[in-house]
């Protein structure tokens, strides 16, 4: 994960290396980031090369098709929306 | 397509750490059970900063089993998902010596400072050990 606009929120995580299973999938990771975050689902956005990723995106076919040949670990950005925007 | 509802609810873990994780090797070590989820006891003695010896003593309930290099090559270079050949660049092919290893476990997590987080059948957070 990329903690570099996380000083422009209240959230952080500060564990940010994160190991799972190749079956997981965008949503999996996406709700257990919110649950460490202790904020809502839909706040939070999984992002690759600053686009989201779909939510029944599995980490193999993540990693296959944008990582293959480059080094661990497979970065991913996530963005937490306000809970007051519209 | 008629994907089975019963695959869908696996349950998952996350480890999460501050720090890179030690590679995990997803290997065979013997005919009576399928490939598992192993670190290289080299590694974890040295994020333990612990001798071997020490390691052994302390942890007497933790299983350390051993591989030929060459065979632990081959079946980690093997994988799917291996793309990158400098991950298993200090490893040789063709050696005889044997390597340690240790099954990836919520108390070796714990050791090595992550924290387990897991998902259960309803995709809701639970504390669950890893078995």
């Amino acid at each position: 994960f990329d903690h570099s606009k996380a000083h422009f929120y209240r959230y952080d995580e500060q564990q940010k290396f994160v190991r799972c299973s190749v079956r997981a999938e965008v949503r999996h990771l996406r709700k257990v980031l919110c649950h460490r975050l202790n904020v809502e689902k839909h706040q939070v956005q999984m992002l690759f090369n600053n686009e989201s990723l779909p939510d029944h995106m599995t980490m193999k076919r993540l990693w296959l098709s944008h990582w293959f040949g480059k080094a661990q670990p497979l970065v991913l950005h996530y963005a937490i929306k306000d809970k007051r925007t519209r | 397509p008629g994907e089975d509802e019963d695959e869908q609810r696996e349950v998952f873990e996350f480890e999460f750490s501050d720090r890179p994780l030690l590679p995990c090797y997803n290997i065979q070590v013997s005919l009576s059970q399928g490939p598992r989820n192993w670190l290289l006891l080299s590694d974890v003695l040295k994020r333990l900063k612990m001798s071997a010896r020490t390691f052994r003593a302390t942890f007497t309930h933790i299983e350390v089993v051993t591989i030929a290099e060459a065979e632990f090559y081959k079946q980690a270079s093997l994988s799917q998902l291996f793309s990158c050949p400098e991950e298993l660049e200090g490893f040789m092919p063709d050696s005889k010596e044997l390597l340690d290893l240790v099954e990836i476990s919520a108390e070796l997590v714990a050791l090595l400072g992550s924290s387990l987080e897991c998902l259960d059948d309803r995709w809701e957070p639970v504390s669950r050990p890893r078995s």
